[in-house]
This record gives C-alpha cells, sequence and structure tokens, in this order.
C-alpha cells in the first residue's frame, strides 16, 4: 500500500519546497523509527516523514497530499497504547513536535492554549510559574498534551474535572482539504475561554483520533495550584465493597481523582522473574483506592480527610471491608507524582509490550467487570492488572485490563490478542464504552452500535474528508 | 576486548525493550522537564533520539534498513552523553548506550564513517593524537616548565596531557595551570611527553576497536617501560577510559585534576588564600559525572574558593546538559542554531555567572566557542577549574 517509488520522488519534492531538505524524509532507517509502538499492532512504516512547524507549512502539506491522494497521520510521542499512529497504509507521517509553543496562558479567564508539541512536563513548568495546573496524566511526561486530550484521555484531576476531552475549551484546526478553522470561544474572541455557546463544532474533531483533520492549536482548562494536598488509601479484601464508599465520596465532591492499585501490578513489581505470572499475596487486600485532595488551606485539607474518615467508618457500619491505610511522607509524594513512570511500570516485568482495552462505565458494574476481566486474565496465564479511575464525581469511571506482554514472542502476541477480545467482551456487556479503539475494537464497535451513529460519522467523514486522506484505518475508514 | 563494544547483534534479544515512551528525552520535575538528549534537539526525527537506536539497530539486523549517508549521520549524531542511560527508568537502561555504542562499530565494520571523523581515525594512526598534530610537538606545553619526564625521574604520578591539552593551545594554559597546583601542593610528578598516545577514548566511542586496542596496548607498554602505577589527567575521556575499559582496567591507576585537588586541599597541603570576588557555575562533564560520578570534589573545590559565588545552571549534575563534544562530534560539524554548546551557554547565561568552570578539554574548547558564536555582549568566561584554582593560590 505504500507509495510508487516515482510518485514518492515527486511527493517528496513537493514537501522539501515547503519545508526545506532539513525536516523532509524517506529513508528507510528514519520511516523505520515510525512504524510501530508498544502495542500488538502490526508495525507498518510511513513513506515520508516530515516536522513542519507552522500551522501554514501544514496546509500546505494537507494540500500536497490532498491533491495526491497520499495518507496524513498526525505523530507526537507514538505512546497512545492503540496503535493509532501507525500509518496502516503508509503516507506521509507529521511528526508535530516541532509545533511546541505554549501560545497562552490565560490566568483570568483560567485557560491554557497550546499547540500539538507541547508535553505535559513542559505545561506543568509553565502554569507552576503562574500557581496554576491542567490534568496530567499517569504516564510520560514526553506525551503530548494535545494529543491526549484530543483522544479524550484521563488524568489526575478526572474525578474532580472529568475525562480530559471535557476539559477543550478551543480547538484551531487544518482541515484535510487545507483550510484552517476554529471552534469554540475564540471564533468571535480573541479569548479562549469555552467551547460554548456557540455550536459546538470540537465534536468533529474530538474522538476522532486524528481522521478529521490536523488540530494545530487547542485551549485547555487549567485550575488554581492548591496550597495543600494529601492522600489517602482504602483499602479493599473485596472488590464487591468498593460501590457505596467510593459513590459517597463521589457525592461528597472532595475528590481530585479516586484511582485503584490493584495487587497485580503491586505484586509484579515485587517479582523478581520478569517473565513470571504472580498470583496475589496473601497479605495484599485486593485492590487499593487512592483518593487525593486538595485544598488552600490545611484546615480545608484535614476537613476533607474527616469526611473520608466517616465515609470509612460509616460503610464498615454497613458492612462493608474497608480501611484507610496511613501512607508513609514518602510514598505520597510518589502518589501525588504526575507525570508518572507508567506506563514502563507495568511493561517492565513483561517484554516491552503493552496493550489494553480502555473503557468508560458505570461504577456500579466495576466490581463484575473486575471479577471477570481478573479471571479471564488468570486463566489466559497474565498476571491481572486492572485499572479503574473515577470520573467527573462519578458519574461514571474509567475501566481497563492491562496487558503487559511480551514484545519478542509471537505466541505471546498472538495469545494478548485473543485476550483482548474477551476483555473487549467483558467491557461491552458491562456497559462500557471504549475510547482511543484500536482498529481492531472500532471494527466491532461499529458492528454493534447505534447504526444511526456510525452512518452520521461516516457522512460527516466523507464531507470533511472526501479524498479519505486522514489517518486511514482509524474508525474503520 | 571491553565486550560492551560489540556489534548490534550481540543485543538482538533486548531491542524491543525499547518502548518508546520518551523518557529519555526530557529531564524529570527536578530538572524542569527540559530536553536533554543533543542530536534530538537538533535533529528533530525520532530517529536521532536514544530510543529511535534499537529500531534502526533491528531494521539492519532484519534487512529493512540499508546503509546510507543519512543513517551515518543519525547514527554519529549522538554525543554518547549518557543521558538516555541516565534517564531510561525500564529494562531497556542497562544497554540503550551500549547499543547506540554497538551501531557505531557497526558502521565502521561496515566503512561507513564520517569524513571528519575519517580524518581524526588517520591521523590517530599515523600521528598518535586525532588533531593532526606532530609527534615532535607534543611536548610543547611544557616549555619552561622545568617538569621532568617518565624515565628521568622517579615518582608515584604521571600527569596524562592527552591530546587535545597537548595540541589546543587554549587547553595548554590549564596543563600549565595544572603543574603550578602540583608543585605548590608538593605533588613529585612526571609527564609523557613524545611517548604519550591518544588515549582512545574517542576512538572506541567512534566504534574503530581495532585502532583503540592498539593505542591501548601501545600505551600500557609505555607505561610499563617507565614503571608507571598511577596517572593524574585533566580529561575526562583519558579518566574514563583508564578506568573502565580493558585492557586498561584494572591495570592503572588514575586519578582526574578535580580529585587529585580536592584531595590536596582536604590534607591541607593546597591552600586557597585569595579571594575572588566572582560568581561562578561548573558545568559537568559527561565523561566525569554520568559516566563516573564524579559530582562533589570539583564543587569542593570551588566551594573552597574565597569570595567565589557559586550558582547552579538549572541542568547540572546527573542532569547536565552535554556541550556536544563527546562520541567524536568534537570533530564534526553541528546544525547552527541548535548547538549544543550555543543551548548550554545560553542555559549559563539564564543565571548569569561571570565564569563557566568545566574541567575538561573539549567541554572548554566548545563551551568558549559557544560564547563567541553568540556573539552577544556577555561578560562570561569559560575556565577550567584549575586555572580558578591557580588564580586563588
Amino acid at each position: 500500500v505504500n507509495l510508487k517509488d516515482t510518485e514518492k520522488r515527486g511527493v517528496v519534492e513537493s514537501l522539501k519546497n515547503v519545508l526545506g531538505g532539513q525536516y523532509v524524509s524517506d529513508e528507510d532507517f528514519l520511516v523505520q523509527v515510525y512504524s510501530d509502538d508498544m502495542t500488538t499492532a502490526e508495525p507498518h512504516p510511513p513513506d515520508i516523514v516530515v516536522m513542519p512547524s507552522k500551522v501554514e507549512e501544514i496546509q500546505k502539506i494537507v494540500r500536497i497530499a490532498n491533491a495526491r491522494d497520499v495518507p496524513l497521520i498526525p505523530f507526537v510521542n507514538g505512546s497512545n497504547v492503540a496503535g493509532l499512529t501507525i500509518p496502516r497504509r503508509g503516507g506521509i507521517l507529521l511528526d508535530l513536535k516541532r509545533m511546541d509553543k505554549i501560545v497562552e496562558i490565560n490566568q483570568d479567564c483560567s485557560y491554557a492554549v497550546i499547540e500539538p508539541g507541547v508535553t505535559f512536563g513542559q505545561l506543568k513548568v509553565a502554569l507552576d510559574k503562574h500557581s496554576l495546573r491542567n490534568s496530567i496524566i499517569y504516564g510520560p511526561r514526553n506525551n503530548s498534551v494535545l494529543a491526549d486530550y484530543l483522544s479524550a484521555g484521563s488524568g489526575d484531576l478526572m474525578t474532580k474535572y472529568g475525562n480530559h476531552a471535557e476539559l477543550i475549551t478551543g480547538l484551531e484546526v487544518v482541515l484535510p482539504t487545507g483550510e484552517v478553522v476554529k471552534t469554540g470561544s475564540c471564533v468571535l474572541s480573541p479569548y479562549w475561554f469555552s467551547l460554548f455557546p456557540l455550536p459546538n463544532l470540537a465534536g468533529l474533531f474530538v474522538g476522532w483520533l486524528g481522521t478529521t483533520g490536523v488540530v494545530t492549536k487547542m485551549g485547555i482548562k487549567v485550575v488554581p495550584l492548591p496550597k495543600y494536598r494529601d492522600v489517602y488509601d482504602l483499602a479493599f479484601d473485596n472488590i464487591d465493597d468498593i460501590v457505596y464508599p467510593l459513590t459517597r465520596i463521589g457525592r461528597a465532591e472532595i475528590a481530585e481523582i479516586v484511582v485503584n492499585s490493584h495487587w497485580g501490578i503491586i505484586a509484579a513489581k515485587k517479582e523478581r522473574d520478569k517473565r513470571a505470572k504472580v498470583s496475589k499475596p496473601p497479605d495484599l487486600p485486593e485492590t487499593y483506592f487512592e483518593v487525593i485532595v486538595g485544598g488552600h488551606s490545611k484546615e480545608e485539607v484535614d476537613y476533607k480527610r474527616k469526611i473520608i474518615e466517616e465515609i470509612v467508618e460509616d460503610s464498615k457500619r454497613k458492612g462493608c471491608g474497608v480501611s484507610l491505610v496511613e501512607i508513609p511522607e514518602m510514598e505520597k509524594k510518589h502518589h501525588m507524582d504526575t507525570p508518572s513512570a507508567a506506563p514502563g511500570m507495568y511493561t517492565d516485568h513483561r517484554g516491552a509490550g503493552l496493550e489494553w482495552v480502555g473503557s468508560v462505565m458505570p461504577i456500579s458494574r466495576w466490581p463484575s467487570a473486575y471479577k471477570r476481566c481478573e479471571k479471564i486474565m488468570e486463566d489466559y496465564g497474565f498476571t491481572p492488572i486492572l485499572d479503574l479511575e473515577a470520573e467527573d464525581n462519578f458519574h461514571c469511571g474509567l475501566f481497563r485490563a492491562i496487558i503487559p506482554f511480551n514484545k519478542a514472542d509471537p505466541d505471546e502476541i498472538a495469545k494478548t490478542k485473543e485476550l483482548m477480545k474477551e476483555v473487549l467482551e467483558i467491557t461491552l456487556s458491562e456497559g462500557g464504552v471504549i475510547y482511543k479503539p484500536p482498529d481492531w475494537v472500532a471494527d466491532i464497535l461499529r458492528s454493534r452500535g447505534d447504526p444511526g451513529f456510525f452512518r452520521l460519522m461516516k457522512r460527516l467523514k466523507e464531507l470533511l474528508d472526501p479524498k479519505g486522506i486522514m489517518n486511514p484505518g482509524r474508525w474503520g475508514f | 576486548m571491553n565486550e560492551e563494544y560489540d556489534t548490534i547483534g550481540k543485543f538482538k534479544d533486548v531491542l524491543h525493550k525499547c518502548l518508546r515512551c520518551g523518557f529519555c528525552k526530557t529531564l524529570p520535575k527536578e530538572g524542569d522537564f527540559r530536553r536533554i538528549c543533543p542530536p534530538g534537539v537538533w535533529g528533530g526525527f525520532e530517529s536521532y533520539y536514544s530510543s529511535g537506536k534499537p529500531r534502526i539497530a533491528l531494521g539492519l539486523l532484519d534487512g529493512k534498513i540499508k546503509w546510507s549517508e543519512g543513517l551515518v549521520d543519525s547514527i554519529y549524531s549522538c554525543t554518547s552523553c549518557a543521558a538516555c542511560k541516565e534517564l531510561c527508568i525500564y529494562d531497556y537502561s542497562g544497554c540503550c548506550l551500549q547499543v547506540n555504542d554497538a551501531l557505531k562499530v557497526e558502521a565502521v565494520e561496515h566503512g561507513f564513517i564520517p569524513d571528519n571523523l575519517k580524518k581524526a581515525l588517520k591521523n590517530t594512526y599515523t600521528l598518535g593524537n586525532p588533531w593532526g598534530g606532530s609527534k615532535s610537538k607534543r611536548e610543547d606545553w611544557t616549555k619552561d616548565l622545568g617538569i621532568k619526564k617518565a624515565g628521568e625521574t622517579r615518582s608515584e604520578l604521571t600527569y596524562f596531557a592527552g591530546c587535545t591539552v597537548a595540541y589546543d593551545p587554549r587547553n595548554q594554559e590549564v596543563a600549565r595551570s595544572f603543574v603550578a597546583i602540583m608543585k605548590k601542593a608538593g605533588i613529585r610528578f612526571s609527564f609523557l611527553g613524545s611517548e604519550e598516545k591518544c588515549c582512545g577514548n574517542e576512538i572506541l566511542k567512534i566504534g574503530e576497536r581495532g585502532l583503540y586496542e592498539t593505542l591501548a596496548n601501545e600505551n600500557l607498554a609505555t607505561f610499563e617501560k617507565h614503571g608507571i602505577r598511577k596517572l593524574a589527567t585533566t580529561c575526562p575521556h583519558s579518566y574514563n577510559v583508564f578506568l573502565n575499559e580493558p585492557p586498561y582496567k584494572g591495570r592503572i591507576e588514575v586519578q582526574h585534576h578535580t580529585q587529585l585537588i580536592a584531595d590536596s586541599i582536604d590534607s591541607g597541603n593546597l591552600k586557597l588564600l585569595k579571594n575572588i570576588r566572582k560568581s561562578a557555575t561548573y558545568h559537568d562533564p559527561c565523561f566525569l559525572g554520568r559516566y563516573n560520578e564524579v559530582y562533589d570534589a570539583p564543587r569542593k573545590i570551588l566551594a573552597s574558593i574565597l569570595g567565589l559565588d557559586v550558582i547552579e545552571m538549572p541542568r547540572n549534575r546527573n542532569y547536565s546538559y552535554c556541550c556536544g563534544g563527546g562520541g567524536g562530534r568534537i570533530w564534526m560539524h553541528e546544525h547552527p542554531s541548535e548547538s549544543p554548546r550555543i543551548i548550554r551557554v545560553r542555559e549559563a547565561k539564564e543565571i548569569n555567572p561571570d565564569i563557566i568552570v568545566t574541567s575538561c578539554p573539549f567541554c572548554l574548547m566548545n563551551l568558549k566557542d559557544g560564547i563567541e558564536t553568540i556573539g552577544e555582549d556577555t561578560h562570561i568566561k569559560v575556565m577550567d577549574i584549575a586555572e580558578l584554582v591557580q588564580m586563588a593560590l
């Protein structure tokens, strides 16, 4: 599916006319580096990699691709854990790392405007100076903030403010035909404070996995950096006991994030044999839930602790097996420190491969999904690792079965793929909705979901990207 | 031969372990999340970063990649600064630097060496140094110093100047300062003069294993001939190779001048009496810092200088930003706007010291050049720590 040599030479020449020679390459060693990621997705190289630094350059590149029906794949760090930047049909990969400006930090309206190459680490340093913060992934510091928010990622303020996609306040997009459009308050105003009250056209790009345009600027909500933070650990021996106390914490609206630490990841990290399947150690609870709170005074944080203590006591009276565990001060810092060492902390014990089916589902379905996924993972010979994070004051919750695998073992890759299918079926049957779906998952979702929705997606795609050049393969396009 | 300097085939089973998370690209919070990989900064594409190298190695092993000028440029863009090794916290950390080195070994074995490096290698082969200086001029820096060669005097310590110190006029001043310090501290020492040959550290980092072994064996034979058991050096590259790389490793004792000066201050043999009313920041050389964890000795020296106001750059110690001189890059051209030497000087300007102090001949050359290239009205000077100590004597 890659370009023919003669065709490629012409495209390369046109791209060099836009960017100069330094930031255009079709050399085999260079395209090879962009051909894979940490998942089971089949590697495939792009034909050409370019590194634009300006919106105008992207417009010109898009027009070149459009004129010649060449696929375009937006890329920053390639660590989306879903194979979403693997160029399934070759084409031009847009490495957007050079577009790394923080365009604006607006303290009055509490938002930041960023380019695609801005990393979580970079933004954190900049916001710190203004005593502000954004929701930060439990993942590498080098990941793109824009790519994560655009694909509905999760982070350390998710319980308080919701999914990252809900924190977007505006977009600037180069359409697949080369026009630049904006959506949000920035359409009419110099300020990027909200996606409303105009019609919210961000829905044409958020969650579309780069299939409808290249987002070149994004406004995101930022919030005051609390002067005080603390983390409390709730230990559960039985997963069925989690719903009552956690839901009460959610309704108290006191947590920045509520996220679990499954016994599987704790035990796997301690296991010396990195290839071993680990069983649950008897001294570990089934799972911990960390509750992180922030406040502008010590009294506020102490008061939130008091509420949590009361909820724990009340839950015990109701028969829930929950206890509040004291965390050493040194460990607290580790819990609250984002961006974090994930995903390596998962992959390291198995062999640098990582896959998950990430979903959002009702909190009430967590225990059932948890038990079923734990069992199926053990049946397949994997140490179960289950990640649960509450969203938007417990309106719903992220649920994912994390599967580290050995990338050098074809049998294990095949087994991982089979396990993923089983996990997907469990997740869907529990009412889960998949975010950042890998291509094979997207195919299943299209066959199961509301046909009207997917027909509309198709019509919108055809309208925005008539030649189908944007990130082919994603969402079945 | 050091087994770490092998071809990429040795790493076949671990190359997949780099998950390209990007931890090797930027520092953690303690380093303000700043970018840290010099070739990544100037080259931009993923192939320039350490995380690109295992994918290149796999492609070469699988036959998906063919040798080309661009590939060689990408491989030799690595300054061997070891920041990637420092920052990788996963299973691949144990071999990321070795894979980068192995790609250079592979390039040499396939006859793909950048032209400037070919010249440095040829000079080393014919003249014993990469700079192309004649053998007879190797000891010019000792003129009028009244110091004696190994063989002319019995001493426990021999100063191994190294090629850059021996031939670069600016670095010759450093050698003379160090000699003055040793005399003041009452240290009896000899030097090797024209018998000294390239230590081979950079030759090894370029990937020329055969030439490295020849140089190392010839130097060891010279040490043997004069009964030399202990060396002092003002070059972290020499310090590293003597300390860590076979066949030197375990056969010769070595001290870097920062360690020797710090010891002399500690023992009371060296007294720094003059007040130096300046501000200074210390630039950690990669081969002294990240490779050998010598961070405290130079800082101890600076803290001993009366009146000196020592301030740290944002990136310091194990998070120091490379000057761009290692891995053979000292003999190669750099991207002008993203040159590591300029980036480092600009970082120093953020804290605006009077002096950037370092303890490596490559860093001294590069940072001096960085200041001159910026060409702004900067008052900042670059000095080796020995020069500053001499001023304080």
